[in-house]
């Protein structure tokens, strides 16, 4: 299949044609040219180094120490957004980080992703700017804008030339407050996300993390659920927008500002830009039930072509607040955190020559996180790798680490601690995270010494009690044909999925419901309406209609007069004839889910008859259920999901609106004018255009309004027509639908 | 993957961070980003009048031909060292590609008078961070650490440039290690996609491959191939050594004397790469390779060398064209489709990659629909004419001169990654402070500049496509179906509107 799409793009390439290029390969590629495993390679008899005694020694390393920070002012605003000011002017630059306490964590499940979408989509226009304004407001003074979310926050930061200050105050309340959801952005965006879970098929790495995460915690927790197509289409502008609104409160967010700022008059235009922030209630965080693990459970996960097994090790890890936390960040760093000094790179690749990284790291997350230890090697090393990590993995946690290790790994975290802290950005990212955590500055400048109150005995015993050498789960991404007779051999029983199947279930995603005074309130509008036009009597016994009207029709700037016959007869049958120009003549006629087309080929010079194909008919459906006549009674359609909007007031004329849903997913907007009762103007989108359709002139055609005068437009098209004539259930030869038989 | 493959994910494809993989996810305390400012290749950002004094950089020349450049920099107790050696990928032989990057893992080997391993270890245990990166063009060590240990630094540097021991088991290891790290690009279409890129715009010059090299050449690499490279390259006058933090230039001075000053001088290695000049491309390639689920058409121009006067204007039609959200390339690709009613592509951009020999302007679309790639190459050919045509707005220029302007100034804020800036500059142009002056260069590019090279070098008969095209959406299995997408074309038939049937709409047709 994936051949014979490239075969097609390969045909269908425009510029001169080239050969079809085989598909490229490098040298070197494939298993031909894996060498054999090393065998197990012996410290060398012959050590160069023994008993020399001019090798270099290292300098001793410094006892820990508070780092300095530079200094800090926190305060409130009004609105109750607690503020971090950290001067620093050594460079003319300076970053506001806003973080608000939404994330992957906060998520609904039938919802996976949306804070991440919101986070997204704040970039992307608000009420008084659009995406590109905002883009060129930030480009012009090169200064950069960036909001994304974490497990636990959605950060949104602007960075700029300290003279630039200006444009981040603007732009970020604005950016904050009034993000305005565009539909053509909201596309774009979702693509972006459509397209990330797709990369991550690409990506046994990615992969086996992802997996891990759902093996580990399972369906019920919101760490076990990974994204994935369906998830993303489910997030529609409705969620986003509530999720905006429930948690962008500030109340629940904190500002840093770092950097070249004059501190006398930061804090006024401070209160001046975030003034707009309005107060709001901070949602209950959900919980989440603790999860257990008791022996071990191993997922093969099936790529076929991979020639790496991607492996992660995982078990449950602390909460940032675990007084054992210091104690860890040394048994980890020992274990697989500290790259060459730690002892998976030094078993896994150094000794073992098995890969290129092999580490360890634990979440530091307000709840209890998760541990993980990861590699990745050549199929062939896949479970001799895995056991390697494993016996590590119980090593550390039978023994501890011994006093040099503790030594050298105090001497790391607390002697590079302060090598973070270069960019006064990177102290106001620090203080944030620290904050999310409840706590504070001292934190931060009290790491190292934390770091250096840990000592073997301590560091032996959180492992002991947090490690647990008998429950893990172990994830492996790579070709099945490899590893299974590998996993067999060793007597691993495990799981067999599909790299393509989604890491967690579907969902039945729940429509976000209606708020049933909304519901009751659109059926009031609706039934004053179909009174209006005629009363539900007279509606329903409609068979069908022909109209006649002429008018004109505008595309790509140029206007062409028209006239339109149009015959409608329910369910299903419909037919126009229509003059262009008064001399180009197209007919189409649908009967079913079948139908004809007349008019003129590309050249214009021929009439050709065409049929309608099977992909048209989602839109001719789509026009007949969205019919002007009848669209109030699709409202008592339970699918059509009716529900009221805010009132709107058009041309001065004050209106009610529903909403109805059409079978093929697009929300339709119906404005009634509140004196008439009458249908003034529809709406919706569909994909980034929005359509809008306008009647007026209404006439009584057998007791039946019918709009007279109707306007219609959207994406650079404007068709106006007058109704001359309107009948009402006509006669109608059946033949009008046939398909002729010759071409005219 | 927080961001689709960029053109800077491409490049650190090409460039292998060898030694040392991503520090290990210890879920640092700042869950955001340090910002990245957009910016041209780091040689080439450069001094601003956003500040009023420049930092300086002392640079001095050691008997033995070894150079030293410090910037004394006091904002925090780190002081970063680093060894750039004129020696990349270019300078293999072509059968044994990848093996100057496999020569930098054996730089932590074992010296006579450091064990193996040990030079990481130690750096570490003082506070300190250890990598190095091979490149085409250059391999560099990096030690970031605390101030106070400047002078143990610089010893370890001068040990390994010339005391490196080769022993037989430690290179049969590494090299397994390093077939490892090459592995990785085996698994992902985008990598090998941007390989074979590389093979079909370059075919003389070694530009041709990157430093991971491939695996039949590892292979074949034996301890002599890699003694070899160390006795041609690792030599004081092949080398810079940068310091930028809190110290002195008197202090550097001083333990560089000390520990380097003994190394003897070495011949002028040799340069391969001169004898195998890229000849001039005539006419335009284009390539299709296997697909990846997300697709990435490329679009390469070849370009002149660093050290040549049109860089500055080339940089400038980059960043005009692809730097920044607003920028040309960017619209154009993420615009609506109103034939699709969804964006032409997923992301896309444009970026100089400005090497010491000539080297190309790639421009790029990243995309999900197959149906897209034809309006994504024709995009970017489209955009490179106007700009051609018509030259830049006022506006576009200044804007492009600002973000410049800025990315320099941010790149002043980190040590290690200022010290990475001289080094590259020094190995692009043979001056190592010569990005410090760069902004001011790029602030003399005028819109006429920017038009005649792009007309003089971002040409058809210049160009090199490679399409790796996207998989296209899977068939669903077993998940509930998607939510039915409206027919993407035609107004259909309604009272309103003219006949239906899109591409065959008389009244298109008609006018």
């Amino acid at each position: 299949m994936r051949h014979i799409a490239l075969i097609l793009l390969v045909l269908a390439a425009c510029g001169p044609k080239p050969k079809p290029a085989p598909l490229a390969t490098l040298p070197g590629d494939g298993d031909q040219n894996v060498a054999k495993p090393p065998q197990d390679v012996k410290p060398t008899a012959n050590d160069p180094w023994a008993g020399k005694a001019d090798l270099i020694t290292s300098p001793a390393p410094k006892p820990p120490a508070a780092i300095e920070l530079p200094a800090m002012e926190s305060f409130k605003l009004a609105n109750g957004l607690q503020v971090f000011v950290i001067k620093s002017d050594r460079l003319p630059v300076v970053s506001m980080q806003l973080a608000i306490k939404a994330g992957r964590m906060h998520e609904p499940r039938a919802r996976l992703g949306v804070a991440e979408f919101t986070a997204e989509m704040l970039v992307k226009g608000t009420k008084r700017r659009d995406a590109v304004a905002l883009a060129k407001a930030i480009d012009f003074v090169g200064g950069t804008i960036a909001a994304d979310s974490t497990f636990e926050a959605t950060l949104l930061s602007c960075s700029v030339l300290s003279r630039n200050l200006g444009t981040c105050l603007e732009l970020v309340p604005e950016m904050l407050t009034q993000p305005s959801f565009p539909e053509s952005e909201l596309l774009k965006v979702r693509e972006q996300m459509l397209g990330r879970v797709r990369q991550r098929l690409d990506d046994a790495g990615q992969l086996a993390s992802a997996h891990v995460q759902n093996l580990l915690w399972g369906p019920e927790h919101v760490r076990g659920w990974i994204n994935n197509e369906q998830s993303v289409a489910a997030i529609k502008r409705e969620d986003l927008v509530a999720w905006h609104k429930n948690w962008f409160v500030p109340g629940n967010s904190m500002l840093v500002v770092a950097g070249d700022v004059d501190t006398k008059t930061l804090k006024t235009k401070l209160e001046t830009a975030f003034g707009v922030w309005k107060k709001g209630p901070v949602p209950p965080t959900p919980q989440y039930k603790e999860v257990g693990l008791s022996g071990s459970r191993i997922r093969l996960v099936d790529k076929p072509g991979q020639t790496q097994t991607h492996i992660r090790v995982a078990q449950f890890g602390i909460k940032h607040e675990d007084p054992r936390f210091f104690d860890s960040l040394v048994w980890n760093y020992v274990l697989g955190g500290g790259a060459f000094s730690s002892r998976l790179m030094k078993v896994v690749r150094v000794d073992g020559g098995k890969t290129y990284g092999a580490s360890s790291s634990f979440d530091r997350n307000l709840d209890k996180g998760s541990f993980v230890a990861q590699t990745f090697t050549r199929n062939s090393e896949a479970v001799a790798t895995t056991k390697l990590l494993l016996a590590e993995i119980s090593r550390m946690a039978k023994e501890g680490p011994n006093e040099t290790e503790v030594a050298s790994a105090i001497a790391n975290i607390a002697g590079g601690y302060g090598l973070r802290f270069q960019a006064a950005a990177d102290v106001g990212a620090a203080l944030i995270g620290a904050e999310l955590h409840g706590f504070g500055r001292e934190y931060l400048t009290n790491y190292p010494i934390a770091v250096g109150k840990v000592d073997v005995e301590s560091a032996k015993r959180a492992a002991a009690e947090i490690l647990d050498p008998r429950s893990y789960v172990i994830v492996m991404v790579g070709d099945a044909k490899d590893l299974e007779p590998q996993l067999q051999k060793a007597g691993w029983k495990y799981q067999k999925v599909s790299f393509t199947d989604p890491i967690s279930p579907p969902v039945e995603v729940p429509e976000t419901p209606i708020d049933p005074k909304q519901a009751e309130a659109a059926k009031k509008i609706v039934d004053e309406a179909i009174a209006a036009k005629g009363g539900k009597a007279k509606l329903a016994a409609i068979k069908g209609f022909k109209m006649v009207a002429s008018g004109s029709t505008t595309i790509g700037g140029q206007t062409v007069p028209v006239e339109i016959e149009r015959v409608l007869v329910l369910p299903d049958k419909m037919r126009i004839d229509a003059t262009l120009a008064a001399r180009v003549k197209v007919i189409v006629a649908v009967d079913g889910r079948k139908g004809w087309q007349l008019a003129p080929d590309q050249t214009g010079q021929k009439i050709q008859l065409t049929e309608i194909g099977a992909a048209d008919f989602a839109s001719i459906d789509f026009e007949r259920w969205r019919e002007p006549e009848l669209i109030l009674l699709r409202a008592s359609d339970p699918a059509a999901r009716l529900q009221s909007a805010p009132d709107e007031t058009i041309d001065g004329k004050p209106h009610s609106v529903v909403k109805l849903r059409a079978p093929n997913g697009i929300d339709v907007a119906v404005y009634i004018d509140k004196k008439s009762k009458l249908i003034t103007r529809m709406k919706y989108a569909e994909g980034a255009s929005e359509e809008l359709d306008q009647f007026s002139n209404f006439k009584d055609v057998n007791g039946i309004k019918i709009a007279h005068t109707r306007q219609s437009g959207g994406q650079g098209r404007e068709t106006k027509l007058e109704l001359k004539t309107v009948e009402i259930d006509p006669k109608i030869d059946a033949k009008l639908f046939e398909k002729p038989a010759t071409k005219e | 993957m927080r961001r689709l493959a960029t053109l800077a994910t491409l490049v650190a494809i090409a460039t292998l961070a060898a030694a040392q993989p991503a520090p290990a996810p210890t879920k640092t305390p700042a869950p955001t980003k340090t910002p990245a400012p957009t910016a041209p290749a780091p040689a080439k950002a450069a001094g601003s009048k956003a500040i009023s004094k420049l930092p300086t950089i002392e640079m001095f020349e050691l008997s033995n031909g070894l150079k030293v450049a410090v910037l004394e920099s006091a904002a925090a107790p780190v002081v970063a060292v680093q060894v750039w050696y004129r020696a990349g990928a270019k300078d293999e032989p072509r059968n044994r590609r990848g093996s100057a990057h496999m020569f930098e893992h054996m730089m932590f080997k074992g010296t006579k008078h450091v064990r193996a391993e040990a030079h990481a270890q130690y750096v570490n245990g003082i506070g300190g961070y250890v990598n190095a990166q091979t490149d085409e063009d250059a391999t560099h060590y990096i030690n970031t650490l605390p101030a106070d240990y400047l002078d143990f630094a610089i010893k370890l540097e001068a040990e390994r440039m010339r005391n490196l021991l080769f022993r037989p088991e430690m290179i049969a290891t590494e090299r397994e290690v390093v077939k490892e790290e090459i592995r990785q690009q085996e698994n992902s279409p985008i990598a090998k996609g941007f390989l074979r890129f590389l093979e079909v715009a370059f075919t003389k010059h070694p530009y041709a491959w990157t430093a991971g090299g491939n695996i039949k050449d590892l292979d074949a690499t034996a301890s002599e191939d890699l003694k070899k490279f160390y006795e041609a390259y690792y030599q004081p006058n092949n080398a810079l050594l940068v310091v930028v933090g809190k110290t002195t230039a008197a202090a550097v001075k001083a333990s560089a004397e000390k520990y380097f000053g003994t190394i003897a001088k070495a011949p002028e290695p040799p340069r391969p790469a001169a004898q195998a000049q890229e000849p001039e491309q005539k006419a335009k390639r284009r390539e299709v390779v296997e697909a990846g689920q997300i697709g990435l058409l490329l679009v390469g121009f070849h370009i002149p060398p660093a050290k040549h006067k049109d860089i500055y204007a080339l940089q400038v039609a980059s960043i005009i064209l692809g730097a920044g959200e607003s920028s040309r390339l960017k619209l154009r690709l993420k615009a609506i489709d109103p034939k699709t009613k969804k964006p032409t592509a997923l992301d896309g951009g444009m970026e100089a990659v400005v090497r010491e020999d000539p080297g190309m302007v790639i421009g790029l679309g990243a995309y999900l629909d197959p149906a897209q790639g034809d309006a994504i190459e024709g995009a970017i050919f489209d955009e490179v004419t106007k700009l051609g045509t018509k030259g830049p707005s006022p506006d576009e220029l200044r804007k492009a001169k600002n973000q410049v302007q800025s990315g320099f100034v941010f790149s002043l804020e980190n040590a290690q990654g200022l010290a990475q800036a001289i080094g590259r500059s020094w190995i692009l142009t043979g001056d190592a402070s010569a990005f410090m002056r760069d902004v001011d260069e790029i602030e003399k590019v005028s819109a006429a500049e920017v038009q005649r090279v792009v007309k003089k070098y971002m040409t058809p008969e210049n160009a090199t496509v490679v399409v790796i095209p996207p998989k296209g959406a899977p068939a669903p299995k077993g998940a509930p179906a998607p939510k039915p997408v409206p027919a993407d074309k035609k107004p259909a038939p309604a009272d309103k509107k003219p006949a239906p049937a899109p591409e065959k709409a008389p009244v298109k047709g008609g006018n």
